[in-house]
């Protein structure tokens, strides 16, 4: 009983935030451990799939072969398309404007063992390296989350795949640049939504944030379009999206400060 | 002293092995809980004393390190085991009732500390982890029985 007495002190001195020097400096310390502890379990659990995958591995390497051949040929092209690209925004004086002047920070990515849901992760830099909430996370152009919680050290985000996060969006592939408004369904699908029964959308679009939402930036890439639902009975269309990027397999992601 | 001391380094690398280890390994869905298997482990061997300080320390280790309410860890273990041990005194002291006891605050610990994030009736990966829960507690009660000579 004296032990449960503690224990409700510790409560509400935690309720208060009382205790949270100690987490920041227990957090601190055994960062490294916990890492290496990861990587450890990544390093076997990758190991493990290895071999349990060996022949899917190996057709795998061999399709990976030819698209590298054949992606080779088409970096060679963008490399002229953005030669040129960078002389026009020279021109028009773009550079250093809206989106190109961001700063990031760079985290390690740690699963949040409190969410079975798998709708959030943990990263290793917090309010220290001046992460606030709300901070747009992502990987590449790839939008992966936004930031929850931070603490001194650390910083809780959710995913894009998490139904608790929204963002709208608008097709990069069409004309018309479709709007929608896209919902987190667990696992590497996203529903896009209120999708106008006029406007177009196709399988294998890409599709971009718009920043209308004022809580993401605009022209991060969300995931491409894997079917699109209209249902006769219902005035909008919807869509179900992938993200390009797999979710569970973050290793670094970068936040973004301003 | 040597016992506390004891407690609190096993503790610390439970801790620290659910939380970064198993959690990569097994996924989040399926990591079992060491710190509530190694503290309810002492209910078998009619140790509480030693059960409710591994759960004290266990459960505070476990919200410093995670995204938790601080404290909110030991006082769920805590209650749960102070219940389990009313449990054991006035019902049953069968070993098939502790086992029960010991899934049972699985399950409630689960469903407390979970409480922030949204549940898609993942129900089954609440059964598995308790289940997990459950025998390697059993598994820590073995290693009870023969730690008194040791330490």
């Amino acid at each position: 009983m004296k032990k449960l007495f503690i224990a409700l002190i510790i409560f509400i001195f935690g309720t208060f935030g009382v205790l949270s020097p100690v987490r920041d400096a227990f957090q601190f310390i055994f960062a490294p451990i916990q890492f290496g502890l990861k990587n450890v379990a990544l390093g076997l659990k990758g190991s493990i799939d290895f071999f349990y995958n060996l022949k899917r591995l190996r057709d795998e390497n061999i399709a990976l072969l030819q698209e590298n051949n054949d992606l080779t040929s088409v970096i060679l092209e963008l490399k002229k398309a953005e030669e040129d690209n960078e002389l026009l925004k020279d021109q028009l004086n773009l550079k250093n404007k809206e989106s190109f002047d961001k700063e990031f920070v760079m985290a390690s990515v740690m699963g949040n063992p409190n969410d079975l849901t798998g709708g959030t992760i943990i990263i290793d830099k917090g309010l220290r390296h001046g992460i606030k909430i709300g901070a747009n996370v992502i990987e590449g152009n790839y939008l992966v989350g936004i930031v929850k919680e931070v603490y001194t050290e650390r910083s809780l985000v959710s995913l894009i795949t998490s139904p608790s996060v929204s963002a709208t969006v608008r097709d990069i592939d069409v004309a018309q640049k479709t709007e929608g408004l896209v919902t987190g369904k667990y696992g590497t699908s996203i529903l896009m939504t209120r999708i106008l029964p006029n406007e177009e959308i196709n399988v294998g679009d890409s599709i971009i944030t718009s920043g209308k939402d004022g809580f993401f930036e605009p022209g991060l890439l969300v995931g491409k379009v894997v079917q699109v639902v209209e249902v006769p009975a219902e005035p909008l269309k919807s869509a179900y999206l992938e993200t390009i990027v797999d979710t569970s397999k973050l290793h670094k992601v970068f936040v973004i400060l301003n | 002293m040597k016992k506390i001391l004891y407690l609190i380094f096993i503790n610390m690398i439970l801790v620290l092995v659910q939380n970064s280890f198993f959690s990569e390994l097994l996924d989040v869905t399926f990591n079992p809980n060491l710190v509530l298997a190694f503290g309810f482990a002492f209910l078998f061997s009619n140790q509480e004393e030693d059960g409710s300080f591994s759960l004290l320390i266990g459960g505070l280790f476990l919200d410093l390190l995670s995204f938790n309410m601080l404290g909110v860890s030991s006082l769920t273990f805590l209650v749960l085991y102070e219940l389990s041990i009313l449990i054991r005194k006035y019902v049953s002291k069968g070993f098939v009732i502790q086992l029960l006891l010991v899934f049972i605050s699985s399950i409630v610990y689960i469903l407390v500390s979970s409480f922030n994030y949204p549940q898609f009736a993942n129900y089954f990966g609440i059964v598995v982890v308790s289940a997990l829960t459950t025998l390697i507690s059993l598994f820590f009660h073995f290693i009870h029985r023969h730690e008194n000579k040791f330490i």
